[in-house]
């Protein structure tokens, strides 16, 4: 008996490997199930019962028959618990709780789910710890590691399920796990393990744990052979960046809070979870920068990470990549703006982040990249938006004197027309959208549009009374229109401080204008 | 022509029981009231559970006919095509549920042809009756995604991996994807079966199961429009996309090299699926295109500028129930896309506060003078 188990059970396994006709997907499952059906009948052992309505919960569910499913997975549990050696079999149960697990996850009961899957976490944990007590192989089937996949699967499936913060901690660590067995028994496709190097990364810098984040990174960059897929090492260069870009960030928030000499930030940084044993790559050491000057370092080392990926990436052939990396740059100057004492350099990152988005704006084509465009428009609003307000400020311009410097006024007016332009272009695709899609964020994407209109009108600056009268107009104008939407919209309510502004400055701007004529 | 935004249009077609269903007593759980587009599934195990209930734009019960479900999902999608627009077609749901009878149909009686034929007349009865100032040119591409590896159908080498690139101007592209011009409807449907044998042949030679694959059948129609002398040329794609099986596996019931591919289509569908998500929930700023080249492929019709209609098939019986609900739940969130552009979530206080101290300083002059 024990022969035609065993050799049934080869066949059962052969057949469920079978490449299925699309026309009969489920031809040669169906038949290893026949064969497990007849040899079910065949055999009163407890552990031969319990095995086969295993394989069978398996078969049902490779069939979408979930619920033949569930039930053969039940019975084979039931069998197992007969079992007196059940010891050596703790990876079927682990295995049968993680499908009792899904399947009642699959019907939205999530409660029961959690809970087999939480009897499958507490075995998994056993098991990994009796081996790690015991210091020799564990005698079970498939052995320590199958309990380890069994594991990590659980713990992804729990993290489907609930995700909560220790939960997923506990799945990124696993997951590590895998691909350091992965990567010792050379079990892996290169494309895969890369993007989960990249996706575990993503993670623990989400932690700001940024050193151990760029590491997985660098474990990504030494196992693709040297020369060969130049798409991947440019991927985990770019990932590379964000991670340098991400701490920088994340420095300068705390510098902002005055929290950059705070003792737990290196320990922080510089957490370990997973090592890579048999890959040459060493563990960093990131100091958390707390001076300009230190951010400043890693701006530029993020830069040259970047700018490697870009060399790869270039427009034509990589548009979406090239046009990311180039906001993710865009970004850092953004952020490092905060930190920055002098005006003009204040004024120069602004003109930096247009001359990076403007090429690309005005080479794609807005059909066949709509949402890339769209996110390059609102870009280049803003940051126009934001340059001419600051030199606003910076230059001291009013309507008579016209500021400090004419050349900082002119920037000023030239940033105050592309900004009126492309947030016109903004009102322009946003009326295109049906009624029944003008939810609050239409509205809110569209008055501010509007309100900036408006205000850089009046920002304008021109010695020409005329001139200067004719932006002031058209900003009243403006306003008035403004007021009259958000009215005739009923939006009052919900925009009651934009519709106050609108009343002052229709109150203010003739006065103004007055002001502008009597000179 | 004014550029329209719209969500992706989810419809559900129901097929009747068959005869081995009925011989077998099975019972249909599934209610389709098509005057308000709502489908209720009940489960067959749980007498006194609530009947799950979804709305979708259109549904489609078991007694309709090819030619309604084609004039009111893909003809509409068709036409925009050929106005210079992108459109995509899928079709979604398990093995079994009538995907290819909806796709394809049957040629014999002509009533039964399905989407895909029915396409491809329309294409050639509007090229033939459009004005005699425009001159068409139509093409046809085809490939295969499997295991996230992407093939030529028409190729004379199927065993060749193709890559993704983009262009600045034409968007998305598969490099070395051979394309093919066509005249009429019977030229497009034998490229379309030919490429169906590559798929079965190659996935006989390459030890692979066809029904885990997806496809992509391509017809791109470009029209150059003479007026006055100036030639104007629009571009307009359709796509045409197979997905594989509806998938929510369980990865623990694959091993070895199954494994991977388990999690690679299931990838496909899942990242579609993260796609779909990340886009309705709006909480996260990282579209995962980058996870799967199907959601690479299909990148501008899920949220992009393209007309998009999903047909999920489901079938009516009990033993259906679980995966049947996994398609109406990922149909649902499919409806819920849409495209808009958005301000960037500059704090809303912070800008109030700009204009008050605006205000102020303009109230301050106007005082001073």
């Amino acid at each position: 008996m024990l022969y035609e188990f065993e050799t049934t059970l080869f066949q059962v396994e052969h057949l469920e490997n079978f490449p299925s006709l699309k026309e009969q997907p489920f031809l040669y499952k169906q038949r290893a199930r026949t064969l497990l059906q007849q040899l079910l009948q065949k055999t009163l052992d407890p552990l031969q019962l319990a095995i086969i309505h295993y394989q069978l919960g398996v078969n049902f569910l490779n069939c979408k028959e979930n619920e033949e499913s569930r039930k053969n997975m039940a019975k084979s549990l039931q069998l197992f618990s007969q079992i007196e050696d059940i010891e050596n079999y703790l990876t079927y149960i682990q295995s049968i709780y993680n499908h009792l697990g899904f399947l009642a996850i699959n019907l939205d009961d999530n409660e029961t789910g959690l809970a087999i899957l939480a009897k499958a976490e507490r075995l998994g944990e056993y098991l990994i710890t009796k081996q790690d007590c015991e210091k020799r192989p564990l005698k079970i089937q498939g052995g320590f590691e199958k309990a380890q996949e069994f594991y990590t699967i659980t713990l992804i499936q729990i993290a489907q399920a609930r995700p909560t913060s220790k939960i997923k901690e506990k799945v990124a660590f696993h997951c590590g796990q895998t691909m350091i067995r992965q990567l010792k028994s050379k079990t892996y496709e290169l494309r895969d393990l890369i993007l989960n190097c990249i996706s575990l990364s993503d993670y623990y810098s989400g932690l700001q744990n940024f050193a151990q984040a760029f590491y997985l990174l660098l474990v990504g960059e030494a196992v693709i052979p040297e020369g060969k897929r130049k798409k991947l090492r440019a991927t985990l260069q770019m990932a590379q960046g964000r991670v340098i870009g991400g701490m920088m960030s994340y420095c300068i928030d705390c510098i902002k809070s005055n929290q950059q000499n705070d003792p737990t930030l290196p320990k922080l940084f510089n957490k370990y979870s997973i090592t890579f044993e048999d890959v040459n790559v060493k563990q960093l050491v990131f100091q958390p920068s707390k001076t300009f000057d230190e951010i400043k370092s890693q701006f530029r080392q993020a830069n040259t990470l970047y700018k490697k990926a870009m060399s790869l990436f270039v427009l034509d052939g990589f548009v979406t990549e090239h046009i990311q990396i180039l906001s993710d740059i865009s970004t850092m100057y953004r952020v490092i703006t905060f930190l920055e004492p002098d005006p003009n350099n204040v004024i120069s990152y602004l003109e930096k982040r247009l001359d990076l988005l403007l090429p690309v704006f005005n080479s794609i084509n807005p059909k066949a990249y709509q949402e890339i465009y769209e996110k390059l428009l609102v870009d280049v609003a803003e940051i126009n938006n934001e340059l001419y307000e600051f030199i606003v400020k910076f230059n001291e311009i009013d309507d008579i004197q016209g500021g400090k410097s004419k050349k900082l006024t002119e920037k000023m007016n030239k940033a105050c027309l592309n900004a009126i332009q492309y947030y016109e272009k903004i009102v322009e695709q946003l009326k295109l959208l049906e009624d029944n899609q003008r939810d609050q964020a239409y509205y809110l994407s569209i008055i501010r549009a509007y309100l900036n209109i408006a205000k850089a009108q009046s920002n304008y600056f021109s010695k020409d009374k005329k001139i200067k009268v004719t932006y002031l107009a058209n900003s009243l104008n403006q306003y008035k229109q403004l007021a009259e939407f958000i009215n005739q919209q009923n939006q009052q309510n919900q925009f009651q401080a934009e519709l106050q502004m609108c009343e002052e400055m229709i109150y203010i701007l003739p006065s103004r204008i007055d002001r502008i004529n009597q000179l | 022509m004014s550029k329209k935004f719209e969500c992706v249009r989810v419809v559900i077609r129901c097929r009747p029981l068959n005869d081995t269903e009925k011989k077998d007593g099975h019972v249909c759980i599934v209610n389709m009231d098509t005057k308000n587009g709502q489908v209720t599934v009940r489960n067959p195990k749980v007498a006194d559970e609530v009947p799950k209930q979804f709305t979708f734009d259109q549904i489609f019960d078991t007694q309709s006919l090819q030619e309604n479900v084609y004039n009111q999902t893909a003809h509409p999608i068709v036409e925009s095509v050929l106005e210079g627009y992108n459109g995509t077609i899928f079709a979604y749901g398990q093995t079994g549920t009538g995907k290819t009878h909806t796709m394809e149909g049957k040629d014999d009686p002509p009533t039964l042809r399905g989407i895909i034929p029915r396409t491809f007349d329309h294409i050639f009865q509007r090229i033939e009756n459009m004005a005699k100032n425009k001159q068409f040119l139509v093409k046809v591409s085809f490939l295969e995604l499997y295991n996230e590896e992407i093939r030529d159908l028409l190729s004379k080498n199927i065993k060749n991996k193709l890559e993704i690139r983009e262009n600045p101007d034409t968007g998305i592209y598969i490099k070395d994807l051979s394309k093919f011009m066509i005249e009429n409807p019977q030229e497009m449907r034998e490229k379309l079966l030919h490429g169906r044998e590559n798929r079965a042949v190659g996935a006989t030679a390459m030890n692979q199961d066809s029904s885990r694959s997806h496809s992509l059948f391509q017809i791109t129609v470009e029209t150059n429009e003479i007026v006055q002398g100036q030639s104007h040329v629009t571009v307009g794609k359709l796509n045409l996309v197979d997905l594989a099986g509806s998938e929510r596996q369980s990865k623990t019931h694959a091993t070895g090299d199954r494994l991977k591919e388990a999690i690679n289509i299931n990838q496909s569908l899942t990242t579609l699926g993260n796609v779909i998500s990340a886009l309705v929930d709006n909480k996260s700023q990282h579209i995962p295109y980058r996870d799967s080249k199907l959601t690479r492929l299909l990148q501008d019709s899920l949220g992009g500028n393209t007309k998009t209609v999903m047909i999920a098939n489901i079938g009516p019986a009990d033993y259906n129930f679980d995966e049947t609900l996994s398609t109406l739940r990922y149909a649902n969130r499919a409806k819920q896309i849409k495209n808009e552009p958005k301000i960037n979530e500059d704090p809303k206080d912070a800008q109030i506060r700009q204009f008050q101290e605006e205000i102020l300083n303009y109230q301050l002059k106007v005082g001073e003078v």
